[in-house]
């Protein structure tokens, strides 16, 4: 915690209140009368969360990262459009899901390099086939990093439309309303497209459930 | 592309919705309890549901961190986006100081260009009259021309009300006089000289103030000059109504109270 945090502050009733302990609504209305020591403590609670759900939707740790970072100074440039209607959570992650499917527009104008989208079928079951642009030694990477990488090429392969929403739920366990509210679409939509993202899901990651990833010492867990 | 067999029963389809409803607590109790009943019976649908639960835990587990300067780095990029956003708005104030400095300007110009435009109007010849720079000798009104160049004081006052001309005329300051006289028009001969007495015409006030100012600061700054004494004679290229012209006491008088201007 950092000294800024420490301090203490005191309300109108003259009683010292620890800025750790508030909400983000609150932090944020602070941000906006212009205490950026409040903005930081916003940054920490939700570097972790932002960069995940990033990570899990761009499957580029460096990417995820830039755009996390993105997010948080929009967020912070445009504070004084932030309204305590809508939660500070709510708010950061439209930010960040406009940054991504403004990506995803970049990615599908230029020729597809590392990955294809295409069709089956009724065009409603969407698969994406990877060409891996990096083979990391199993051998050499620790388990945490081969899970990681797991979930990586698993939730990669989901389709955008349900990416988002399941990611959401998943990762960031946003509810479904909070998830109606960051991706615009309508409730029922929101189930219906994290069930079919569960449905992909499951497909690729049963395989892998079997084998388990692999431990330092090249076993199966 | 399904991932559902076309043989799969519709229990099954609905049980596995109502598998992702449970999984985020979304499913009531009446659906919750023929879930149950359902994944008891099919072993396809329980290892669904295990699949499922088992792929959260790994999502949850495969958290990764960001890198230890990402905060930093935010606050970098917040100053930058700031240090930004405050150019923009220096570009845009610039932008409005500079346009408030030449508004007064653009505005004056706007109105001179009124001006102009009105009077050329106002002095365009009717029936009878010319304009100058046509480059033909065109006949003037009877009355104008021979009442120009033939009056004395105490003449007659000519009625001028339609000698409209658009020529240049010239200030005379010979013999300490102010004369102005038209030039080069139509029907004018440079000899028609009409010198503006005083007392002739006290129509002074009745010019545009810009022709005023032009004409005073042409007889101030040759006086100081001494092109006066030297019997210059300057021609100012504006169009004006002879009926109009000031009197060379109007004249003095402007100069002597200092009205015309300085030129610092």
């Amino acid at each position: 915690m950092g000294l800024a945090e420490k301090v203490t502050m005191l309300d109108p009733d003259r009683r010292p209140v620890d800025r750790t302990e508030l909400s983000d609504e609150d932090l944020m209305l602070r941000v906006q009368a212009g205490e950026k020591a409040c903005y930081d403590i916003l940054v920490r609670r939700y570097k972790t969360r932002l960069y995940n759900y990033l990570l899990r939707l761009v499957s580029d740790g460096d990417l995820a990262e830039e755009l996390a970072q993105d997010a948080f100074v929009r967020a912070y440039v445009h504070a004084d459009k932030y309204r305590t209607i809508a939660r500070f959570s709510t708010w950061l992650y439209t930010i960040a899901t406009n940054l991504v499917r403004n990506r995803y527009r970049q990615k599908k104008r230029r020729p597809p390099v590392l990955s294809m989208f295409f069709n089956h079928g009724d065009g409603d079951e969407e698969v994406v086939q990877e060409i891996a642009d990096e083979a990391p030694d199993p051998e050499q990477v620790a388990v945490g990093e081969d899970l990681e990488r797991i979930i990586r090429e698993v939730t990669e392969q989901i389709p955008e439309r349900y990416r988002i929403p399941f990611v959401l739920r998943e990762v960031n366990q946003l509810s479904y309303e909070e998830i109606r509210a960051v991706t615009g679409l309508k409730l029922g939509t929101v189930r219906s497209r994290i069930n079919r993202a569960r449905n992909h899901f499951r497909k690729l990651i049963e395989p892998m459930l079997e084998d388990g990833p692999a431990t330092p010492d090249g076993e199966t867990r | 592309m399904s991932f559902l067999p076309p043989s799969r029963s519709r229990d099954c389809r609905r049980a596995r919705t109502w598998i992702s409803r449970a999984l985020d607590d979304d499913l009531g109790e009446t659906e919750r309890v023929r879930l149950g009943e359902h994944i008891g019976a099919c072993p396809e649908c329980r290892r669904h549901q295990e699949v499922l639960e088992q792929g959260r835990q790994w999502m949850l587990a495969a958290e990764a961190e960001p890198s230890e300067n990402f905060e930093w780095k935010v606050q970098l990029g917040i100053q930058k986006a700031l240090r930004e956003r405050a150019a923009e708005a220096t570009d845009t104030a610039i932008v409005g100081e500079r346009w408030s400095f030449w508004r007064p300007a653009v505005a004056s110009a706007l109105a001179v260009t009124v001006l102009v435009v009105g009077m050329g109007a106002w002095l365009l010849p009717g029936d009878g009259t010319g304009t100058i720079g046509d480059g033909r000798d065109v006949e003037a009104p009877v009355g104008a021309t021979s009442l120009v160049g033939a009056r004395t004081v105490g003449e007659e006052e000519p009625d001028l009300s339609g000698a409209v001309r658009t020529n240049p005329f010239e200030i005379d300051v010979t013999d300490g006089d102010f004369g102005i006289r038209t030039v080069g028009g139509p029907g004018f001969r440079d000899d028609l000289y009409a010198p503006v007495r005083e007392g002739r015409r006290g129509l002074w006030p009745t010019l545009p103030s810009s022709m005023q100012t032009t004409i005073m600061q042409h007889l101030f700054w040759n006086s100081r000059a001494g092109a006066a004494q030297e019997g210059g004679v300057q021609r100012l290229n504006m169009p004006m109504r002879r009926s109009t012209l000031p009197t060379s006491g109007d004249v003095r008088d402007s100069i002597a109270t200092g009205s015309a201007g300085e030129r610092r």
